[in-house]
C-alpha cells in the first residue's frame, strides 16, 4: 500500500514538473526561434508594409507600432484611407472609415479598441514574458494540424482572453493561431495561420496571414517590407479632431 | 533458370523500394476538400440532454443522440458544434456552474432504443469546447448523469448504465475526487446491472440517491428490469447505500428516475418502473414514498423517457417529459400537458432545462430537435439551426440540380434538392412520409411520384403533384403466414430497370408496375428461428412491441447492375443470399465466409458496377457488444470472401459502396465515421474534412456529378462534390513536390447558387461557385510564397489568387474574372472598383508557383452548352461590357491626369508664395478644374445616402449591371453606353480644353520664374503607375 502511495506521489510529482518544464521549453524554443528574447525586447517600433489580397482584388496596408506608444493601420482603397488606431497614452481607440464618405475620426467602442489593442501586441509575441505580462501558459500536448505535428499552447490572458498557439515541432514556428475573445454580452473567436516566414534584423515574423473559409484560403495578407526600430512620431496616434476632417485623407503620398 | 532468379533478384528489391517509396495518403491530406452538410435542422435530430450557464443563459449546451455536442453563446440563435473529434452519441452533459468553462460530457446515449450508437467515455472541456480531454470510463459504453458535488467542484459522480447488448464489469456508480482525472467504482452489483440515475440532495451533499438498473436488448428483443433493479439511498456522500424501497410497488423494477426538489430537497421525486409503473414523492429524503397521480405521459416507455425535473424555485411543481411535457403544481397529484399554444411541439421528449433565475424560462429537447418557452411551457418556439437529423438512408434523383431522399428516425420522410439559390435552408426541405423514416426512393420515370416506407414496412406512394399518398405495401395471400419485416424494412429499386422494385419481408417481393401489384420471388429467405420471433413479449416489465425488434427478416437487397436476374438478400438473422435466376433458386453462401461470427446483420450489400461476379458486403455484429467491423468482398458470387476490413477501420460497418468509375475506390461508413480505400481495401483512411466522426449509413454516388452523398445517423445530409479527386489521385501526383491534379473540364455560364446566408435559421453550402483548381504539396510551405495565376492564351497573368500551402491537396477556386477596372477617386467607394468582367472562352493556363518551383496546366473556358444565352448574345455582352469597362478606366485615366495638373499647379504657387502672380493665375485654373473633377466623381462628403450619381457612379452602375448578365443587354442599355460615352468625350473635351490653353499660358509663366513646368501625365505613364502600385505584373 505504502509503496503505491509513494509511486503514485511520485508520478504525481513528475507529471506536474514534467508537464511545467515543457509548457516553458515550447514557448522557449518558439521564442528563440523568432530571434529570442533579448532580439525581440530590443525592438521598439515597427513598421510593416503590407498587402491584402483577396480574390479579385488587392489593397496596400501600412501598420506602425510603437512600444508604449500605439499603433495604427492605414488601408487604401480607391484612393481612400481607412484608419484604425489605438493610442497607448489615452487608452482609446479611434477610426477613420471614409468608404461611405465621412472622413471624420470616430472613437471606437471598447470592443474595436480592445482589437486595435491586440492588433498592436502582435508587434511583441504575448509569449515572451508571458508571466511579467500577467498571463498563464498551458501546454495541451502534441497535435496534428493538417498532417504537421504540432505543440498546442493555451495562454490565458490577463485580460480574459485566450490564444492557443499552434506551434510546428520542427521550426519552433507558429503555424496557427486560435482566439477567443468575452465580452459582456458576446464572445467571439478568430484563427489566422501563417507562413512564409522570413528573418530581417534577426527577427523572424511571418510574411503571410492567411484566413480561411471551409478550407479554402479567402484572404491573406503579405508582407512587402518590414523595418524595424524607426522614428515614429507619437502624434500619429492622437486622435485628430473629430469635427474636422482628417487631412491625412487629403495629404497625398 | 539462373537468369530467372537474377531477374528475380533485381525485380523484387525494386518493387519493395518503390512500394517503400510510395507516399502513404492521410486524412490530413484532404483538408481543402470538406464535405457539406445540408441539414435539414427542419425537423432536426433526437435531443439527449441540455445545459446552461446559470448566470448567461445564452450560453446552452445540448447533447445530441447522433450529433455531438452544440454550444450557443447567442440564447439559440446561432449554435456550432464543438465535439467533431469524439463520438457523436452523447449520454448526458454538465456545466461546472463556478467555472462555466468547464464542461463534462459522458458518451453514449442511454434513451436504450434499438438505433442508440456508442459511446466512448467522458471528456472534459475547460474551455467552454475549444479544446477537449479524455477524462476516463472509457469502456463503459454509455454514461447516463454526471453530478458536480455542490460544494466541491472536485468531487463528481458518474451513473453508468453501461453496456446495452453485452455482459460487462463497466458499469455502477463511479467517482472521481480530482476533478475527473481518475474514477473510482463505487457501487457496482453484477455484469448485468448499471446505474441509471443518481442525485445530490443540493443542501447536504452527504444524502444522495441513486437507482440500479438491470437491462439488455438481443438484436430481436429488449428487456427492462430485473431482480436487482433498485433504488438507493446514501447519507455518507456515497460510501454505503442503502435500498429505499418503503411505499414502491412492484416485486421486480425497472428503470427509475430520481428528481430532487432543489428549493426543498427532503422532497423527492422517482418515476419507477414496475409491473404497475408509476409516480411517487417522498417529503422525508426517500424514506417512505407515496404513489402520486399520473397519466398515460407520466407512465409511458419508462426505458426510453426516464426524466423528471421539479422546478427550482417550487417544490410542488414538476415536469414531466415523455410521450408529451407534461407538468404538475400539485406534486404530482394531478397533471396537465403544456398547451403548446405557439404551435406543434415535436413528441418524445427527453431533456428539460429550467433557469434558475427565472423558472419561466425553459428548454425542451425532444426526438426533433430542442425547443425554447419563455412562459412555463405554454408555448415553444423550435431552435430551427440544429442539423442533427438522423437518416438512415439516402437516394437521388436524375434532376438538375439532383434531389436527395432519405428517411429519419421519428421525423419522416423528406427530399430536397442539393443546391439552392441562397444555401439549402429549412425550407428547402419537403416531406414525404411520415412516422419513422428509412428508405424513400424517387420514381425515375415519373418525377412527381416518390416511394417511401415507415417502420415495419408500411409503404406509400407519393404523389408531389396531388399531394396524395397510396399505400401499397404487399400483403399475404390467403392462407400464408403474417409477413415479417424490419423496423428498416428495405424498399430498393433495380438497376437496370426503373420500373422494378424490390421490398423485403422474410419473403422478398417485387413490383413492375409501381406497387399496385407485388409478386412474392423467394421463399422465406431468413433462418425463421420462432425463439426469435416473440416480440409481443418484448420489453421487459413494460411491453414495448413497436416493430423495433422485429426479426428475422430481410434487411438488405441489392440487385447486379450488369444482370437483372443476379440479386443478393442480406436477412438480420445472417444469411446471405443470392439468387441468379431472377428469384427461382436461391444459395445461401454465408457459410463460405471465413472469420465471420454467426448471426450478423447484413447491413449492405453492393453488388459491383464493374464486374458481374464481384460484389462487397458489410456485417454488423454490434447488437451482441461486438462492434468489429466485418467487411468483405467476392469476385466468383459468393464462393469464396476477402476480408477488408484492416484495423484503419473503426465501428460497425453499416455501408460499403465500390466506386462506379475507379473499382479500386471503396467507400466505408462505420458507426464512428467515414472511409475511403484508394486500394481496394488493402488499407483505409478515415476521411475526416467536413464529415464528423458520426455514424455514416448509408453512401450514394450520383453518376452524373461525382458527388458521393452521406447519410448520416446524426448530421443530416453530407456531400462531398465531384470526387475525380479521390479518383485521380495516385503515386505520380503524390511523389512530385508540387503538382496540379489534372483540370476537370468546368463551364461558364452554368446555374450560380450562390453562398448560403443563415439568418438565425439553417443555411448549408452549395457546391463551389466558379472554376476549381486542385493542387498538391508534398510538403506544407512554411518558408517561401506560393501563388496561382490564371494565364491567357498568351500567356499574360490575367488574375492572381491567394493560394494554401497544406500538405496534401489545396483547392483554389477561380470567379473566371479577370481584374476590376481602376476607376477614379473619389469621396466614396465605386462598387464598379470591385467588380472584374467575366473572361472570354478560350485556352487558359493556371499556374503554380511555389518559390523556384513552377507548374502549369493548359484548360479551356467554354460555355455550358446549356446556357440559355446563344453565343451572338454573349457576344454582344461581353462587347458592351468591355467598352463600358474601358469608359471606366478612361475617365479614371482623365480624371487622375487633370487632379495632377491641379496638383502641380497648386504646388508650385504655393511652393512660391513670393512670386504673386504664381498664385494670381493659379487659383482660376484650379477653380475651373475642380468644377470639372466635380462633374467626374461623387464628391459630397458626409455620411448620407447623396444618391450623388456623377459620371463614374452611372458609368459605374452601366458596368456593374450588364457585367454580372451573360446575355444580350437591353437595348436602353446599350442606348445608355452610347449617352455615357458623349458624356465622357465632352468631359475630356474640356479636359483637354484646359491642358490646351491655360497651361502653355501657365507653363510660360514658370518659364519666366525659372520653375519647373506642368508635364502632363500621358496614358502610359498612368499605366505604368496604377498597374504597379495595384502590383499587377
Amino acid at each position: 500500500m505504502k509503496k503505491i502511495i509513494f509511486s503514485s506521489i511520485l508520478l504525481f510529482l513528475f507529471a506536474s514538473t514534467l508537464s511545467a518544464q515543457t509548457v516553458d521549453e515550447v514557448i522557449d524554443k518558439h521564442i528563440a526561434a523568432l530571434g529570442g528574447k533579448e532580439k525581440l525586447k530590443s525592438v521598439k517600433s515597427v513598421r510593416m508594409t503590407l498587402k491584402g489580397r483577396a480574390q479579385g482584388f488587392e489593397f496596400p496596408v501600412e501598420m506602425v507600432s510603437k512600444k508604449n506608444s500605439g499603433v495604427k493601420t492605414v488601408t487604401t482603397i480607391q484612393g481612400m484611407k481607412m484608419i484604425q488606431c489605438y493610442d497607448e497614452n489615452t487608452k482609446s481607440g479611434w477610426a477613420v472609415n471614409p468608404m461611405m464618405g465621412d472622413k471624420k475620426a470616430q472613437k471606437m467602442n471598447e470592443e474595436q479598441t480592445k482589437q486595435a489593442q491586440e492588433q498592436g501586441g502582435k508587434m511583441e509575441s504575448d509569449l515572451l514574458d508571458y508571466k511579467e505580462k500577467g498571463h498563464t501558459a498551458e501546454y495541451l500536448g502534441k497535435e496534428d494540424l493538417d498532417g504537421e505535428e504540432v505543440y498546442l499552447i493555451k495562454l490565458n490572458k490577463k485580460d480574459g482572453s485566450i490564444t492557443y498557439y499552434y506551434i510546428d515541432v520542427i521550426t519552433n514556428l507558429t503555424i496557427k493561431e486560435k482566439t477567443k475573445q468575452k465580452l459582456k454580452d458576446k464572445e467571439f473567436e478568430g484563427e489566422s495561420w501563417f507562413s512564409n516566414y522570413q528573418t530581417v534584423d534577426g527577427i523572424t515574423s511571418p510574411g503571410t496571414v492567411e484566413s480561411y473559409n471551409n478550407g479554402i484560403l479567402g484572404f491573406e495578407i503579405t508582407m512587402e517590407k518590414i523595418e524595424y526600430n524607426i522614428e515614429i512620431d507619437d502624434a500619429i496616434f492622437k486622435m485628430p479632431d473629430p469635427n474636422a476632417n482628417n487631412l491625412e485623407q487629403n495629404k497625398e503620398k | 533458370m539462373i537468369r530467372k532468379i537474377l531477374f528475380a533478384a533485381f525485380v523484387i528489391p525494386l518493387c519493395v523500394l518503390s512500394q517503400e517509396n510510395n507516399v502513404k495518403l492521410t486524412s490530413s491530406m484532404f483538408g481543402s476538400m470538406a464535405g457539406r452538410q445540408i441539414g435539414p435542422a427542419e425537423m432536426s435530430g433526437r435531443i439527449t440532454c441540455i445545459d446552461a450557464v446559470n448566470a448567461t443563459p445564452r450560453i446552452i449546451y445540448v447533447g445530441t443522440a447522433g450529433g455531438g455536442v452544440w454550444k450557443s453563446t447567442t440564447a439559440g440563435v446561432t449554435f456550432n458544434p464543438i465535439s467533431d473529434k469524439f463520438s457523436q452519441g452523447i449520454g448526458c452533459l454538465v456545466i461546472d456552474q463556478k467555472n462555466p468553462e468547464t464542461v463534462y460530457v459522458g458518451t453514449g446515449e442511454c434513451n436504450m432504443r434499438n438505433s442508440v450508437g456508442i459511446g466512448t467515455g467522458l471528456y472534459k472541456t475547460t474551455d467552454g469546447g475549444t479544446t477537449w480531454l479524455k477524462s476516463g470510463l472509457d469502456s463503459c459504453e454509455r454514461i447516463s448523469k454526471i453530478i458536480i458535488h455542490p460544494t466541491d467542484n472536485n468531487t463528481l459522480f458518474a451513473a453508468v448504465p453501461g453496456a446495452l447488448w453485452s455482459d460487462s464489469k463497466h458499469r455502477g456508480l463511479y467517482k472521481s475526487t480530482d476533478a475527473g482525472k481518475t474514477w473510482t467504482k463505487i457501487f457496482y452489483i453484477d455484469e448485468k446491472t448499471g446505474c441509471a440515475d443518481v442525485a445530490i440532495n443540493p443542501k447536504n451533499p452527504d444524502i444522495m440517491y441513486m437507482s440500479m438498473w438491470q437491462f439488455r436488448r438481443t438484436p430481436w428483443s429488449f428487456s427492462s428490469g430485473g431482480k436487482t433493479s433498485a433504488l438507493y439511498k446514501s447519507i455518507d456522500g456515497g460510501k454505503n447505500w442503502k435500498k429505499i424501497h418503503n411505499g414502491i410497488e412492484g416485486e421486480e423494477l425497472g428503470r427509475i428516475c430520481i428528481a430532487i426538489a432543489p428549493s426543498e430537497p427532503d422532497n423527492v421525486y422517482a418515476i419507477a418502473e414496475s409491473n404497475n409503473t408509476g409516480l411517487y414523492k417522498s417529503t422525508n429524503g426517500g424514506e417512505t414514498w407515496v404513489r402520486k397521480g399520473g397519466s398515460m405521459n407520466v407512465t409511458w416507455r419508462p426505458f426510453y423517457f426516464s426524466v423528471i425535473v421539479v422546478d427550482p424555485t417550487d417544490a410542488k411543481r414538476i415536469y414531466r417529459p415523455s410521450l408529451n411535457l407534461s407538468f404538475s403544481d400539485d406534486s404530482g397529484e394531478s397533471f396537465d400537458e403544456a398547451s403548446f399554444a405557439g404551435g406543434w411541439v415535436h413528441s418524445d421528449h427527453h431533456a428539460v432545462w429550467i433557469n434558475p433565475n427565472n423558472p419561466s424560462h425553459l428548454l425542451l429537447g425532444t426526438d426533433g430537435g430542442v425547443y425554447q418557452s419563455l412562459d412555463r411551457g405554454n408555448s415553444w418556439t423550435m431552435f430551427g439551426n440544429l442539423p442533427v437529423s438522423m437518416f438512415y438512408h439516402v437516394q437521388y434523383d436524375m434532376q438538375e440540380p439532383y434531389n436527395v431522399y432519405g428517411g429519419l428516425q421519428d421525423n419522416g420522410s423528406w427530399y430536397a434538392a442539393s443546391q439552392s439559390v441562397g444555401g439549402i435552408e429549412n425550407r428547402d426541405w419537403f416531406n414525404c412520409g411520415g412516422g419513422d423514416g428509412f428508405w424513400v426512393q424517387p420514381d425515375l420515370t415519373d418525377p412527381n411520384i416518390i416511394y417511401s416506407e415507415y417502420q415495419g414496412g408500411e409503404m406509400s406512394r407519393f404523389n408531389k403533384k396531388t399531394n396524395e399518398s397510396k399505400d401499397i405495401k404487399p400483403y399475404p395471400l390467403a392462407g400464408e403466414p403474417k409477413l415479417r419485416c424490419n423496423w428498416n424494412t428495405p424498399i430498393v429499386n433495380s438497376p437496370t430497370n426503373p420500373n422494378t422494385f424490390y421490398y423485403g419481408a422474410q419473403y422478398l417481393f417485387r413490383t413492375k408496375n409501381k406497387g399496385d401489384s407485388w409478386e412474392k420471388i423467394s421463399p422465406d429467405l431468413s433462418t425463421n428461428d420462432k425463439k426469435k420471433q416473440e416480440q409481443e413479449k418484448s420489453g421487459g416489465l413494460s411491453v414495448d412491441n413497436s416493430g423495433a425488434e422485429n426479426h428475422c427478416t430481410i434487411y438488405s437487397v441489392c440487385e447486379s447492375p450488369k444482370d437483372e436476374n443476379l440479386i443478393w438478400v442480406g436477412t438480420d438473422d445472417g444469411n446471405l443470399q443470392v439468387t441468379t435466376d431472377g428469384g427461382k433458386t436461391w444459395t445461401n453462401v454465408v457459410k463460405n465466409i471465413v472469420g465471420l461470427p454467426a448471426t450478423n446483420w447484413v447491413s449492405s450489400i453492393e453488388a459491383s458496377t464493374h464486374d458481374k461476379n464481384t460484389a462487397f458486403v458489410t456485417f454488423d455484429n454490434h447488437a451482441t457488444g461486438n462492434f468489429k467491423p466485418y467487411v468483405f468482398k467476392t469476385t466468383d458470387l459468393g464462393k469464396t470472401w476477402t476480408a477488408l476490413a484492416t484495423s484503419d477501420v473503426v465501428g460497425y460497418a453499416h455501408k460499403i459502396k465500390q466506386d462506379i468509375l475507379n473499382s479500386e475506390l471503396l467507400f466505408l461508413g462505420t458507426e464512428i465515421g467515414f472511409y475511403v480505400s484508394f486500394d481496394a481495401g488493402k488499407s483505409w483512411i478515415n476521411y475526416r474534412a467536413g464529415v464528423p466522426l458520426t455514424a455514416i449509413r448509408d453512401i450514394a454516388i450520383h453518376p452524373k456529378t461525382n458527388d458521393v452523398i452521406l447519410a448520416t445517423h446524426g448530421r443530416g445530409i453530407i456531400i462531398l462534390d465531384d470526387i475525380t479527386y479521390l479518383r485521380s489521385i495516385n503515386q505520380s501526383i503524390l511523389q512530385k513536390e508540387i503538382s496540379f491534379v489534372p483540370v476537370k473540364q468546368q463551364w461558364m455560364g452554368s446555374i450560380s447558387y450562390g453562398g448560403a446566408f443563415p439568418s438565425g435559421g439553417f443555411s448549408g453550402d452549395n457546391s463551389d461557385g466558379g472554376y476549381t483548381f486542385l493542387y498538391y504539396l508534398k510538403q506544407r510551405v512554411q518558408k517561401g510564397k506560393v501563388k496561382i495565376e490564371i494565364l491567357d492564351e498568351n500567356k499574360n497573368v490575367i488574375k492572381t489568387i491567394p493560394a494554401s500551402k497544406r500538405k496534401g491537396l489545396n483547392k483554389v477556386i477561380w470567379d473566371m474574372r479577370g481584374k476590376p477596372p481602376r476607376v477614379a477617386t473619389g469621396v466614396k467607394v465605386d462598387v464598379s472598383g470591385f467588380v472584374a468582367p467575366v473572361v472570354a472562352e478560350g485556352t487558359y493556363y493556371v499556374r503554380l508557383t511555389v518559390n523556384d518551383k513552377v507548374v502549369e496546366e493548359k484548360f479551356s473556358m467554354m460555355y455550358d452548352p446549356k446556357c440559355p444565352h446563344s453565343a451572338e448574345d454573349r457576344a454582344v455582352a461581353r462587347k458592351a461590357t468591355k467598352e463600358i469597362f474601358d469608359m471606366q478606366e478612361e475617365l479614371a485615366f482623365v480624371s487622375e491626369k487633370i487632379r495632377d495638373v491641379k496638383d502641380n499647379v497648386g504646388n508650385r504657387s504655393n511652393n512660391n508664395e513670393k512670386i504673386k502672380e504664381l498664385k494670381k493665375n493659379a487659383d482660376p485654373i484650379i477653380k475651373k478644374i475642380d468644377v470639372i473633377l466635380f462633374t467626374l466623381s461623387a464628391s459630397i462628403e458626409g455620411t448620407n445616402i447623396t444618391g450623388e450619381e456623377k459620371l463614374r457612379e452611372k458609368i459605374g452602375m452601366m458596368y456593374a449591371q450588364i457585367s454580372g448578365y451573360d446575355g444580350k443587354p437591353t437595348d436602353s442599355q446599350l442606348e445608355r453606353i452610347k449617352g455615357l460615352r458623349k458624356e465622357l468625350e465632352e468631359a475630356k473635351a474640356k479636359i483637354e480644353a484646359i491642358i490646351a490653353t491655360d497651361i502653355p499660358k501657365y507653363n510660360t509663366l514658370l518659364t519666366k520664374n525659372k520653375l519647373e513646368l506642368i508635364k502632363i501625365m500621358t496614358r502610359e505613364e498612368w499605366d505604368v503607375k496604377t498597374l504597379k502600385k495595384e502590383g499587377k505584373s
